[in-house]
């Protein structure tokens, strides 16, 4: 990788960067804020307060100096020395249990990780969030056959990552709607053979898919199993028949690598099924909302990253005699991006205490945060960049990077309509229902 | 997934399960897995409908039928009728705090630490090993309430209460129990 080479870049290997040294503390510290008059409905739990404060100085010291050169550098780059040290501090074995070598986070240690990190750059979260979200079929399955082989590179010096295959060549939104599964067209399937499946079909847009060990692929057993077929497989990535290729050259996100997965006949052993045959749609749905959360955890984390170099700037920035933040109209864009920032924080620590505290984890929660929190990102990074203006709009300052970045996590883990269909859905049912006739 | 249907009718099943969590309790390995995380089970089955809890300790000496409160229960969720000038005019600082589930301590009463909604068939099932707890969950079959990290520490658990499972259903059965007794 090369160089920062812009003011903010040189600015934040010194640790000066304007993002780095205004607002202490930031408005995810509860705890500070707490202790400053400022009391919030929630307490992070002491192990959460401590990996936010370590996933804090992770993005501070390592991400945010690399941040503009990964975001420059050819889509087929990438940065394995920001996740070798990412590793050195747990931050891919964060959800393996302690017992098992890990640091036992759950979602919501997850989530608030994600948030500090992609304040930073949220490309870099998604590489580290991605390769968690594959782990977590091996963890949830509790089979100690599958821990046992699939989770030991988590725990060696050396940086592994896993991905999680689910996008197809012709279906992304019908994989994730219940009952569309029957529309999807030419799905990945796995057929029986003796003690192996054979996987045949193509995955595409599959982060990390270009550098993982292991994918997390979910397939439609032919013959259909019970329910819709669809089966989850943990596949090695060397395995004879698979092909990586077309690295997704992505508007913004670019530090993570999109990549096309081809597999053609690829025997894998019956031994890799997670769970059992049939369950990958249950199981889509139990990930799902637990990824739902920490990727509105991440979209908070690019709004706030937006709001911060905003509100420094507003405030050093004199026009008409006086700081940019003593304008009317400038005061009024920080003081709804703010708003902003701090409901998308509220909407994913709640959704995200649900998913450590039901099991399946609920529909609405997680929904409703990572439609507000996606939202929320896209209208903050734009209000950001016209508070910017023309420095703004130049690379400078990294505003432009995320407005780039701000309209990825739109699309991936559900779009705006995939979750308006599972929030519906959510408040159709008599729990959330409103109907006084009920 | 089905109940047996001759040798140990529902209710049978239903003392079966609760006799199996007394004992399971008095186990030395089990009571010290729950003791040392303060883990107490409830589990409260549907068709047919019933409850059972698991606490440590709660052997020879305990009602293996007896009820606890449990964590759902309106009794529960209301709590004690509260007392005249409730709430008080001053009132103190709100808790600010995570809503975490305050840990019971082990083999007190109290809601559980964990609570298992599911049909008595998939209890059934998962007590004999023919279905694991996230696969139940995954097919809709199975509701966990409360910190789903502590669920893998059933791994520890779970055998010896299938065994007492299996043991008692079998008492059970030639014992002809009724739902009245299972009540």
């Amino acid at each position: 990788m090369t160089t920062p080479a812009s003011p903010v870049g040189r600015l934040a290997q010194a640790g000066t960067t304007p993002a780095a040294t205004m607002l202490p503390p930031t408005l995810s510290d509860l705890a500070a804020l707490d202790a400053a008059g400022m009391p919030s409905l929630f307490r992070l739990p002491p192990e959460v307060e401590r990996l936010r404060e370590e996933a804090r100085e992770f993005a501070r010291q390592v991400v945010r100096p690399r941040a503009e050169a990964n975001d420059l550098a050819p889509a087929g780059d990438f940065d394995w020395a920001v996740i070798r040290e990412g590793h050195r501090r747990d931050l891919l074995r964060l959800t393996i249990p302690a017992e098992l070598g890990g640091r036992g986070a759950g979602v919501l240690g997850v989530a608030v990780v994600m948030e500090e990190i992609a304040a930073a750059c949220p490309a870099t979260a998604l590489v580290f969030g991605a390769s968690l979200l594959a782990l977590s079929a091996v963890l949830f399955s509790a089979d100690r056959r599958l821990q046992a082989r699939f989770l030991p590179p988590f725990l060696s010096d050396d940086p592994v990552l896993a991905c999680n295959a689910i996008t197809e060549d012709e279906a992304g939104c019908d994989l994730l709607i219940p009952g569309n599964a029957a529309h999807v067209a030419n799905p990945m399937t796995a057929t029986r053979d003796g003690d192996h499946y054979i996987l045949n079909g193509t995955k595409r847009f599959i982060t990390n898919g270009q550098v993982a060990e292991w994918a997390t692929v979910f397939a439609t057993v032919t013959p259909p199993a019970p329910r819709d077929g669809r089966t989850v497989f943990i596949v090695g990535l060397d395995t004879p028949g698979i092909t990586r290729s077309g690295i997704a050259d992505k508007m913004g996100y670019r530090a993570c690598l999109g990549t096309t997965l081809e597999f053609a006949g690829v025997a894998v052993p019956s031994e890799n099924v997670v769970l059992g045959e049939g369950l990958g749609q249950g199981y889509l749905r139990v990930q799902s909302n637990q990824a739902r959360s920490i990727v509105a955890a991440i979209s908070t984390g690019v709004a706030r990253g937006a709001f911060e170099i905003a509100a420094s700037y507003a405030r050093r920035r004199v026009q008409g005699g006086r700081p940019l933040i003593e304008h009317q109209f400038t005061a009024r864009k920080l003081a709804e991006m703010t708003a902003k920032v701090d409901g998308a924080r509220l909407l994913y620590l709640q959704a995200a205490y649900q998913a450590d505290h039901l099991l399946p984890a609920p529909d609405y929660g997680p929904a409703t945060a990572k439609l507000f929190a996606d939202r929320a990102a896209i209208e903050v990074t734009e209000e950001a960049m016209s508070i910017l203006g023309a420095r703004g709009y130049c690379r400078e300052y990294g505003i432009e990077k995320l407005v780039r970045d701000s309209f990825g996590a739109r699309i991936y883990e559900g779009t705006p309509e995939v979750l308006a269909l599972a929030i519906a859905g959510a408040l159709a049912r008599p729990e959330l229902s409103a109907d006084e006739a009920r | 997934m089905t109940l047996p249907e001759t040798s140990a009718a529902p209710p049978a099943v239903a003392v079966a399960f609760r006799r199996a969590a007394a004992a399971a309790g008095a186990d030395p390995a089990v009571a010290a897995i729950m003791r040392e995380h303060a883990l107490t089970l409830q589990f409260a089955c549907s068709d047919p409908s019933f409850e059972f809890a698991l606490r440590p300790d709660a052997g020879p000496g305990a009602n293996p039928l007896a009820d606890v409160p449990l964590a759902g229960s309106a009794t529960a969720a209301r709590g004690p009728r509260p007392p005249a000038g409730f709430p008080p005019a001053e009132r103190p600082p709100a808790s600010n705090a995570v809503p975490a589930r305050p840990a019971t301590p082990a083999g007190a009463s109290g809601p559980a630490v964990l609570r298992f909604e599911l049909p008595a068939a998939a209890a059934h099932a998962l007590l004999l090993g023919q279905l694991t707890i996230p696969q139940a969950a995954v097919a809709g079959q199975l509701q966990v309430k409360g910190p789903v990290a502590q669920v893998r520490l059933l791994a520890g658990i779970l055998p010896t209460l299938g065994a007492c499972y299996g043991a008692a259903l079998a008492a059970a059965a030639s014992e002809g129990a009724t739902l009245a007794e299972a009540r």
